[in-house]
């Protein structure tokens, strides 16, 4: 019905694109080859493969692994990009899954970074 | 029954313990230690003290500002602040306590519509649901209602607000973002909404802003404070040349009239600020409490989130319809007096964060030619609405100040204009 949750239908699960073994094997050995030249990468260089590594991260559902590199992408160099968006994202799953398991301290935490996220954007605009 | 009549008169008609009792409440429910809950509990009366403090340092000012500008212009000048606004309404007009039964109203009818409807959108943006509350329980109060009517009409018009203003905006922030994962919390929406009307009239949407290289051109607004002081003093000093010595220099004492006048500008500035760090305490503690209940209650929750939210998916954008939105407001405020409307005098926060929105829903929609001649547009738009409610205002007992988010005046011309005639058709 137009307002109503309907109730009989039952609530599905957002549908998310299915990536094939193959493309997973293929991200993982991208993974490992940027996880070693990040040891090396300097500078720009350096951010790049952090983004990277976070998109790489994201493809393959690894939600904290990819904000563990978007985050430190964002700390190294704090502008507009890849990081900050798919950040948004993945502060949302995790929140979303907080909130399923009723973990009071989770959805506290990611709602946290959301805002910290934003008052980030605010100043890096600011900056503009 | 003479403890609740005391309960009842003295207490819960003083919004700061009515505010301290809200957040003693999330927090309870939240299962916050003792230690948490008193501290959260005492952080949140002493937020509201600190705003009445502000509150009357901006009403100060404006009082100040309201005679110079009369005597200067022969016409009322008025300063788009919400903050001013809420100030006045929860000290000196003593509404303090419905407002914060209304905000607490809000949030839960907003929870029970994405609870059980299919517009799953909570609405996050704390301080936005504050300026709702005050707009709602002022106009509800002009209206003619009181007690619980008053909160329950407010929770109700302003939950249903916070439900539908990002579901209608959603089709366009999904072309922003991409996805559907956020959605936008910020009053402003109609505003945005009519930009993109504009911009798809006359724009192309794949001549977008972010292809172009702009130059950098607005370090003045790193600081929230520093932006309104570069208004409010040219502002002050450029009226009271106006007004005059032989006027100014009685009401500024032993004090040079200029002087003062920059003086009671920066005063402007401080109220601002201890406003709304009173404004940060009170909802510090509120906020986090009753969103967490929101997530668990809906987890399947779209969060409808503050303006800077979009900002990442289009800076260019962000300028564009500042400066554009800028420019239509120095536009209206000329060309309304002229109707017999009151001069809005530009606000510049209001410019740069739902002027700036505003541009990526203009760019999005219509491409740089969308986002230029729709934030013009916007800009004579959020300038028309809060003059229509200046009559209201002065009536009611504000001082030279009207609201800024048009979604909050929105609420408050369908108070006038519909549940007021209804009331007194029945």
């Amino acid at each position: 019905m137009f307002f109503w949750n309907n109730n009989k239908k039952k609530q599905e699960a957002p549908v998310s694109e299915k990536v094939e073994v193959a493309d997973i094997e293929k991200l993982k050995e991208k993974i490992e080859s940027l996880e070693t030249d990040l040891t090396a990468a300097l500078g720009k260089d350096r951010i790049a493969c952090l983004n990277a590594l976070g998109s790489a991260y994201m493809e393959i559902k690894a939600t904290e692994q990819a904000i563990r590199y978007y985050e430190m992408s964002l700390e190294e160099d704090t502008v507009f990009g890849k990081a900050c968006t798919d950040l948004m994202s993945l502060y949302n799953i995790k929140r979303r899954e907080a909130a399923v398991a009723k973990d009071d301290e989770q959805i506290q935490l990611y709602l946290n970074k959301i805002d910290n996220l934003m008052q980030t954007t605010k100043t890096i605009m600011r900056k503009v | 029954m003479g403890v609740i009549n005391f309960i009842i008169n003295n207490i819960l008609t003083q919004a700061g313990i009515t505010l301290a009792l809200i957040a003693l409440l999330g927090l309870v429910l939240q299962r916050k230690s003792i230690g948490q809950t008193i501290a959260g509990t005492f952080k949140t009366l002493l937020g509201f003290q600190v705003l009445s403090a502000g509150s009357a340092i901006i009403v100060a000012s404006l009082i100040y500002f309201g005679k110079i500008f009369t005597q200067g212009f022969h016409m009322q000048g008025i300063i788009p602040s919400i903050e001013a606004i809420n100030g006045q309404a929860m000290n000196e007009l003593g509404l303090g306590s419905p407002i914060a039964f209304t905000f607490l109203a809000i949030f839960v009818v907003n929870i029970i519509i994405a609870r059980f409807t299919k517009w799953k959108y909570v609405f996050l943006t704390g301080q936005a649901i504050l300026w709702m509350a005050t707009m709602c329980t002022i106009f509800g109060y002009f209206a003619g209602l009181r007690g619980f009517m008053l909160v329950a009409v407010g929770g109700v018009v302003g939950g249903i607000f916070a439900v539908a203003m990002p579901a209608m905006a959603q089709p366009i922030v999904r072309k922003i973002t991409g996805n559907n994962d956020i959605a936008l919390g910020h009053f402003c929406t109609i505003g945005y909404l009519f930009e993109a009307g504009v911009a798809k009239l006359v724009g192309n949407p794949e001549q977008s802003v972010e292809k172009i290289k702009l130059p950098k051109a607005f370090e003045f607004l790193q600081d929230t404070y520093l932006s309104v002081m570069v208004i409010m003093v040219p502002l002050y000093i450029i009226t009271v040349f106006f007004a005059g010595e032989e006027f100014c220099q009685p009401i500024a004492g032993n004090t040079n009239y200029l002087v003062h006048s920059f003086l009671q500008a920066i005063q402007f500035v401080v109220g601002v600020y201890v406003l709304l760090a009173g404004v940060r305490l009170i909802l510090g503690e509120i906020v986090p409490a009753f969103r967490g209940i929101a997530m668990k209650i809906v987890p399947d929750a779209i969060p409808a989130l503050d303006c800077p939210v979009l900002f990442p998916f289009s800076p260019n954008a962000v300028i564009v319809g500042f400066v554009t939105t800028t420019i239509g407001t120095v536009i209206a405020m000329f060309v309304l007096p002229s109707f017999g409307l009151a001069m809005i005098l530009p606000g510049m926060l209001t410019n740069f964060f739902a002027g700036g929105t505003a541009g990526i829903f203009g760019n999005a929609v219509g491409g740089k030619r969308g986002a230029i001649i729709g934030g013009i547009a916007h800009g004579f738009f959020i300038t028309l609405l809060p003059a229509l409610l200046v009559t209201i205002f002065n009536t009611l007992g504000f001082v030279n100040a009207t609201a800024t988010d048009v979604d909050t005046i929105s609420a408050a011309l369908l108070y006038a204009w519909i549940i007021m005639p209804l009331m007194t058709l029945l």
